[in-house]
């Protein structure tokens, strides 16, 4: 664990510190971050170094289910685990987790660290685990580059393959995220998506991918087709 | 049938003091003609275009088993040719605002009417009656926005609706368009030419807000972004709206909808807009009305 996370972790011990919302969105995170660090462990082990003590810590913040089971995001967040998990492949888990759902937290934790609404203690939370996915997110276009060469795979054809499911799945955690959100911190699921595609495109295109065809994939992402 | 006969052309002298509905198109012949409105500038502001009485198949974004062939070529036919009609009156808006380009702005409002024109004849000869009705409720929305920034005067958030966005809609669809209207009488050409035009206009556009905004990067930003507020709203709305048409006839929506997006994204860095902060704007734009589609819901 950074000593910046076991910092920002000492600010909110005991877990009842936390308010209902903060419980539900560190619960959620902790679910989210739980699942890949034991992929990167069991099946991509390259990227599991920086995630060291994330588990864990979040586990003793948020180590209730209940806040996430009885909330709104329960059913689509459960599915976009569950998509994410069905990888077992390294190849296919530096798209799913590397190029795609790291880059959504990374997103997820700088803007909630720039909204006025969310409390100091859960801002510190996330100011630590952002360089963390950050962190993830430089290792992986190389090790993609190199496993796309060695299957002799075309980039997009298999970033498309790779990433499809599970984009379908994050989309529909949208609403979700707005309803259990927007109110409480003004957190947006549009702002989340449209930052997410400004950082994931120009990777792909430094990745040999045509920016029209990532543009028409993640469209048809988010239309649902 | 010649569909690229410009003598059936309408002739769009003055648009600017004539509202949306001068042109008339007769749906046999698919020939345009036009009536005295004698609308003013101001009185056509207010003006919604007059819908064929049909708000059922307006309103509705038809289920999957009832989209079919012809429905969604009289769809899309009637978007392409009234949207013609509109940007034919937009440009002469723009000209209205800017005496110095007028002459241009009004050759640029001819070429509009003119696409109009062959995509009617084109339709009348495939035996395809364009949607009035449909192409009202998708242009209500867009002509309100035009007669608000015409109403203020203001030329360069014309140019970036009209010039931008709209023409990027048109670019998206009519390009892959040209690849599989061959199975149809004519319009393989209509749509080539009519794309081959349309970038002419979006070329002059771009070279008119180089030089209007060089070296002032954040007023070009901060006058797109007011203008995505509602233009990437209206016009992704249309395009969201015929996605299962174009679907149906063999385009993919969400290739056009990537198009489009990109398309605009790359006029936006050419005037000098950060990649990043544009596809993040015209992204976070597009998510809601995207939600929308994907629950089957009509955008407007």
């Amino acid at each position: 664990m950074s000593a910046q996370l076991a910092v920002a972790l000492e600010a909110v011990s005991p877990a009842d510190a936390l308010d209902a919302d903060e419980l539900l969105l560190w619960t959620t995170m902790r679910t989210f971050e739980v699942q890949a660090s034991a992929q990167y462990i069991a099946h991509a082990p390259r990227l599991a170094p920086p995630k060291a003590g994330v588990s864990a810590a979040l586990l003793r913040i948020a180590g209730d289910d209940r806040p996430l089971e009885e909330s709104v995001l329960a059913p689509t967040m459960k599915a976009l685990v569950g998509s994410a998990g069905e990888a077992r492949d390294e190849d296919v888990i530096l798209v799913v987790q590397g190029l795609v759902l790291e880059r959504v937290r990374q997103v997820v934790y700088a803007t909630l660290t720039g909204l006025p609404r969310v409390p100091e203690r859960s801002k510190a939370i996330a100011r630590s685990l952002e360089p963390v996915s950050a962190e993830i997110m430089a290792l992986v276009p190389p090790l993609f580059a190199a496993a796309c060469d060695a299957n002799g795979q075309k980039p997009f054809s298999f970033f498309v393959e790779a990433s499809d499911d599970v984009l379908h799945k994050l989309d529909a955690v949208g609403e979700g995220v707005d309803e259990a959100f927007g109110p409480c911190f003004g957190l947006r699921f549009a702002d989340i998506v449209g930052d997410f595609v400004a950082d994931l495109v120009p990777v792909c295109v430094g990745l040999g991918m045509e920016r029209r065809k990532v543009m028409a994939h993640l469209a048809g992402a988010l239309m649902g087709i | 049938m010649d569909m690229l006969n410009d003598h059936d052309g309408i002739c769009v002298t003055d648009a600017g003091d004539r509202g949306y509905n001068h042109i008339a198109i007769s749906p046999s012949s698919g020939e345009m003609g036009t009536e005295a409105s004698g609308l003013s500038v101001a009185t056509s502001s207010r003006r919604r275009p007059q819908a064929t009485p049909s708000p059922d198949a307006a309103c509705r974004r038809p289920a999957a088993e009832e989209v079919n062939e012809k429905l969604s070529m009289e769809r899309i036919m009637g978007l392409a040719v009234f949207g013609e009609k509109v940007a034919a009156r937009t440009y002469a808006l723009m000209a209205d605002l800017r005496p110095e380009d007028a002459p241009l702005l009004r050759k640029f409002a001819q070429m509009e009417g003119r696409h109009g024109t062959w995509f009617a004849k084109a339709s009348a000869a495939n035996g395809f009656r364009p949607d009035r009705a449909f192409a009202d409720k998708e242009l209500g929305y867009l002509i309100a926005q035009v007669d608000d920034h015409h109403r203020a005067g203001d030329f360069d958030a014309l140019a970036v609706l009209q010039g931008f966005i709209v023409e990027c809609l048109a670019i998206s669809t009519y390009e892959p368009f040209v690849d599989i209207a061959r199975k149809w009488i004519g319009l393989e050409e209509v749509f080539a030419r009519v794309l081959e035009e349309e970038r002419y206009h979006v070329d002059w556009v771009t070279r008119y807000l180089r030089l209007r905004f060089f070296d002032r990067d954040a007023e070009f930003l901060a006058l797109v972004e007011r203008v995505n507020a509602q233009g990437v709203d209206c016009v992704g709305g249309t395009l969201m709206n015929i996605t299962d048409y174009l679907n149906c006839v063999g385009l993919s929506g969400a290739d056009c909808a990537g198009g489009m997006t990109d398309e605009y994204l790359k006029l936006l860095q050419r005037v000098g807009v950060d990649e990043r902060r544009a596809t993040k704007n015209v992204v976070s734009l597009f998510v809601p009305i995207t939600r929308k589609y994907r629950q089957g819901l009509q955008t407007k």
